[in-house]
């Protein structure tokens, strides 16, 4: 009887941990499958049919259809700059310099990963309609209320994150140190809740 | 002894060996695991801890591996409602019909599910901006192929889909033929084709819809 107890507290164990720990790495993913930049996080093998298993399952998973990294990067942001989780009930600035890329594009989606609808009807900004500072960099206020400049709406209530979508043209860049857009992916600041 | 039985105390047996495979099998699991079960009797915890531990490993790689293989979500069953062999615009990312996660509303796409098996798929579009991208994706999302307009260096993109049976005949074909075709190889029989069309401006949304409405996706004979 102690024998069969222990083999049925023995595989709930292992069916606990060996499922959790899956599911984590692919949601969220682990060092060895993202990387991290200030608050942006980047499955750098995303799309790729020769990628890790992780990042193969995360797309899977997820439903994304991904271009792969070799073309375009996708930057995602759930937490702002100071690592807490991004609020509609909370303002935000997103700050940078001028992104060297052919076109760059950032979203607000909500946290299943669709656009948020608002009143306003603006979504997103890209390289071609975002009003630059005179010295090339910009900045975009997150508000549930109209701002004045580059404003992108959030509504509801709860959790939201954003996307940068970076094209990066013909090459393939690593994203290492030697690589510009390091240090040019922008900040995101909680201004107020 | 009994005429199928055996001795499993001192043979060597395999899995592989011998007329009645059940038997042998059997006679395999048991020896074996009747050992380790010995092992695993005799009163150790630490015993216990490697045991639950290497289940859990055993466990967390087959989640990892069968996840693309049975998620419900992937962008192939999310596209289930979309017609085979047709290229469907998504006029509005906000739409939710699609159910594709992640699209841009300054992008407009055009989706088109295809199966090789029945014959190679041809995919014709032109090339509105050197932005404008074609990507290929297999059952499980991922994007076995992708070009952009920057990289094609022409204006009209023709690209036939193939499966791996198929590829000798059509690029005998495709030598023949005058067009500029370009052949790929399929990595899954089905998957899903995805134009991309960044708009840059306002002004540009109306002639850029009608060139992914013109673009066509089509099952093409051998």
């Amino acid at each position: 009887m102690k024998f069969i107890t222990r083999v049925f507290v023995s595989l709930c164990i292992a069916c606990g941990i060996g499922y959790t720990s899956a599911w984590y790495m692919i949601h969220s993913g682990s060092a060895l499958t993202v990387t991290t930049l200030g608050p942006w996080k980047i499955w750098p093998h995303a799309g790729d049919p020769s990628g890790d298993p992780y990042t193969r399952a995360h797309f899977a998973k997820s439903g994304r259809l991904a271009i792969t990294s070799i073309r375009a990067y996708n930057f995602n942001a759930r937490f702002d700059s100071t690592a807490n989780q991004l609020s509609t009930e909370c303002d935000y600035v997103v700050r940078g310099p001028a992104l060297s890329s052919s076109w760059w594009n950032l979203t607000v989606y909500d946290k299943d990963g669709f656009i948020m609808q608002n009143k306003a009807q603006r979504y997103a900004f890209h390289k071609d309609n975002i009003f630059f500072k005179e010295d090339g960099s910009y900045e975009i206020q997150l508000s549930s209320n109209a701002r004045s400049g580059n404003w992108l709406p959030i509504s509801g209530s709860g959790k939201f994150q954003l996307v940068l979508t970076v094209y990066h043209g013909q090459s393939n860049p690593e994203l290492n140190e030697s690589n510009p857009l390091i240090k040019q992916l922008p900040t995101i600041t909680k201004v107020d809740c | 002894m009994k005429p199928h039985s055996i001795d499993v105390t001192n043979s060597v047996i395999s899995p592989h060996h011998g007329n009645d495979t059940g038997s042998s099998y059997w006679a395999f699991l048991k020896k074996y695991f009747g050992k380790f079960f010995k092992w695993l009797r005799k009163d150790s915890n630490w015993k216990w801890v490697i045991v639950t531990l290497s289940l859990s490993g055993i466990i967390h790689i087959l989640t990892v591996f069968s996840m693309p293989y049975f998620a419900p979500q992937s962008g192939w069953s999310r596209l289930q409602n979309f017609p085979l062999h047709q290229m469907q615009v998504i006029e509005n990312a906000l739409d939710t019909a699609h159910s594709i996660p992640m699209l841009a509303p300054n992008i407009k796409y055009a989706v088109c599910r295809f199966d090789v098996r029945s014959g190679p798929v041809s995919i014709v579009s032109d090339v509105p901006s050197d932005l404008f991208s074609i990507a290929a994706y297999d059952r499980l999302g991922q994007n076995f192929y992708v070009l952009f307009g920057s990289n094609l260096q022409r204006s009209k993109l023709n690209v036939i889909l193939v499966q791996s049976s198929d590829l000798e005949d059509m690029q005998a074909l495709a030598a023949e033929s005058s067009e500029d075709v370009i052949l790929v190889e399929a990595t899954d029989s089905q998957g899903v084709v995805l134009l991309r069309a960044p708009i840059s401006g306002r002004v540009y949304v109306q002639s850029t819809l009608e060139t992914l409405q013109q673009a066509t996706c089509a099952r093409k004979q051998k």
